[in-house]
């Protein structure tokens, strides 16, 4: 049921008629662990929390600086300093007082933290910035069998990819953990290089759609399939995907 | 033998969109990015028939060849 503020509050998305009020429902029953609550992470949170999912988890154990406000677009002068999961919670509930939000204001680096956290929540979004984390994100996910939707970015590039655990490809199945020195020299690089607010604006309210047809079982989703967009040509590909039948990471059941 | 080169992102530099190739009997991955002139290797990601390839690959009539860089940050 939703109440008298809801039927208000959602009035513009209920009017779509992929959507009406039982999406809205489902939309409310659903929940999500977003994962990193910086460039991405921010207009993902926004964006899940105004469209009414109604339980979202946000981790990461960073604090907010001057040099994040180019692009992390939840903060603002008067958050710095301060840890970004606890302003990003109190943002997101008065942007939405009808939702859940639990933070977690620690960074994901051990597989026993990320399993009991990852537990909690039915499906997961990567808004990382590192690929040992993305690993780390992808590995549990795929044991607890939680679909996950991964955003990336560096300069004016984003790239967005669902997994389906055990039916799509899985992040491993396209980027080999066999290369990990490799992605890790390019986390550093994709730091050098830089990153503008637009990228992970565009790039992550992607990544936001993407969970909510999920939720609301409408469209097609970027299963199987990688999603490369690039602003300064505003050319959208997409690379089609398939699963690698020795990924050390799907394979297994 | 023929082959399909699809090329992304920061590759375009090098080709079009998309090509057909004529290629040698028991040509690999490698002899494609050599064929286009690539030389940026270290981030290089390469699918055959959608499929994770590497450079020693041996590719087959009608394969297709994507290359595309991922990028990681958040
Ligand atoms: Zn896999």
């Amino acid at each position: 049921m939703l109440s008298k503020d809801e039927l208000e509050r959602y009035d513009r998305q209920i009017r779509i008629d992929k959507i009406g009020i039982e999406g809205q429902i489902k939309l409310k029953n659903s929940n999500v662990l977003v994962i990193g609550a910086g460039g991405l992470g921010s207009p993902i949170l926004l964006y899940l929390a105004s469209a009414g999912v109604g339980r979202i988890g946000i981790v990461d154990g960073d604090v907010v600086s001057v040099g994040n406000l180019n692009r992390q677009i939840l903060y603002n002068i008067d958050d710095i300093g301060k840890a970004k999961v606890l302003v990003a919670k109190e943002k997101i509930e008065k942007l939405n007082p009808n939702i859940a939000v639990e933070a977690y204001n620690t960074w994901l680096t051990e597989e026993e933290t990320a399993r009991i956290i990852l537990r909690k929540f039915t499906a997961i979004i990567d808004a990382t910035d590192n690929y040992e984390t993305r690993y780390l994100i992808n590995r549990v996910a795929v044991h607890l069998n939680r679909p996950l939707f991964i955003g990336a970015v560096g300069r004016f590039v984003g790239q967005v990819m669902v997994v389906i655990p055990h039916e799509t490809a899985c992040l491993n199945c396209i980027f080999p953990e066999r290369e990990k020195q490799i992605l890790f020299k390019l986390t550093e690089e994709n730091r050098n290089q830089g990153i503008i607010g637009t990228t992970v604006g565009v790039t992550g309210t992607i990544v936001a759609n993407e969970f909510l047809k999920y939720t609301l079982g409408i469209g097609s989703l970027l299963k199987n399939k990688l999603l490369i967009f690039d602003g300064l040509t505003n050319e959208f590909s997409i690379i089609s995907l398939e699963r690698d039948p020795n990924c050390k990471i799907c394979s297994i059941i | 033998m023929n082959v399909k080169v699809k090329l992304y992102g920061d590759y375009l530099k090098y080709g079009p969109e998309e090509t057909y190739i004529d290629i040698e009997e028991g040509s690999t991955v490698e002899d494609v990015l050599n064929r286009f002139g690539i030389k940026e290797r270290k981030y290089i990601i390469v699918l055959v028939n959608l499929k994770r390839a590497w450079f020693e690959d041996k590719l087959n009539d009608g394969d297709v060849v994507s290359v595309f860089s991922p990028v990681g940050g958040g």
